[in-house]
């Protein structure tokens, strides 16, 4: 079965290893599976036989992200996440097919990067470790403090989030974040691939007032994930 | 102050892109692969061979995979 790594406009050249999947004005980037090991490392790809739709490994994951960021480097494509639950090229080509988003996305997201700022603040001290809590009212106060805290963090990281947008709008085409935790916070933003520098100047720029016990770390730039079609999960695994 | 790190060598980094990469490609989901064998005195018990796909339950139940839990508002 082969995997579907992208999205291009049907009149595309794809670069071997790709062949390519004409739906409508699209064209689904793919690469057989059996030469994805070749090409990358010369390792088999692993997995299980049966009908496809075997969990994928992280390691497939990985590939399929190199295979997709090769092909974003030498063509104009959307990428399409390697899915938990493994597309079908018809499956995909059926979605694509019958929505009128593509088009959308397409004109957002195509050609463009992703880049990723993380931050990390230490973790607050876990309740439970605080040997100095001798009593069940003590407790409660200890947690009620321990809320707020977290509370005041999230607050934190979502005004320097909309600080950190405010200052770069010229740059962002397209932005989210998240809180994986209340001391750890993960911003994507969509920008051209001429504006990864810039952006990191004025990133450099922006985040020297914080503390020295946040660390951040700028991610990328990748293919675009975060900001890619989403697309439906296989019949298959419907329960 | 605290130092932007984008392309740094140590460890620490190296987990962070990974983790980041893999959210990005899988929407949440990460896969566990493993083997697991118990043995008493030299004689194998159990042996699993574990392949799990971790994912959130959020995204599994916007996926239709996993029913959303029932309400307890009904009467």
């Amino acid at each position: 079965m082969p995997l579907v790594c992208a999205l291009t406009t049907a009149n595309t050249s794809l670069p071997a290893p790709f062949v390519g999947l004409t739906v409508g004005a699209w064209q689904l980037a793919m690469v057989e599976e059996d030469v994805v090991g070749e090409i990358l490392d010369g390792e088999d790809i692993g997995g299980e036989e049966g009908d496809g739709h075997d969990a994928p490994d992280l390691e497939t994951a990985l590939r399929h992200h190199r295979l997709v960021s090769q092909l974003c480097l030498s063509v104009r494509a959307l990428p399409l996440r390697y899915s938990p639950q493994l597309y079908r090229p018809s499956d995909v080509a059926d979605d694509i097919a019958g929505r009128s988003d593509v088009g959308t996305v397409w004109d957002r997201v195509a050609g463009r990067v992703e880049m990723v700022l993380r931050l990390d603040d230490p973790p607050v001290s876990r309740v439970e470790d605080d040997e100095s809590i001798t009593s069940g009212a003590a407790y409660l106060r200890r947690r009620a403090a321990h809320y707020r805290e977290q509370q005041a963090r999230q607050r934190r990281f979502e005004t320097l989030h909309d600080d950190l947008v405010n200052k770069c709008h010229d740059l962002i085409r397209a932005q989210h974040y998240k809180l994986r935790q209340p001391h750890c916070y993960s911003g994507s933003f969509l920008l051209e691939p001429s504006h990864t520098a810039t952006f990191e100047a004025r990133l450099r720029d922006f985040l020297r007032p914080l503390p020295d016990d946040t660390t951040p770390s700028l991610l990328g730039p990748w293919p675009p994930y975060s900001f890619t079609l989403e697309l439906p999960p296989t019949p298959a695994r419907r329960r | 102050m605290a130092e932007l790190r984008s392309a740094a060598n140590s460890p620490y980094d190296d987990d962070v892109r990974l983790v980041e990469l893999l959210d990005r490609i899988l929407d949440t989901g990460v896969v566990i692969v493993g083997d697991l064998q118990l043995s008493v005195a030299g004689i194998d018990l159990v042996y699993i061979n574990l392949r799990a796909l971790v994912t959130s339950s959020e995204r599994l139940i916007r996926d239709d995979i996993l029913d959303p839990p029932a309400s307890t508002n009904e009467s």
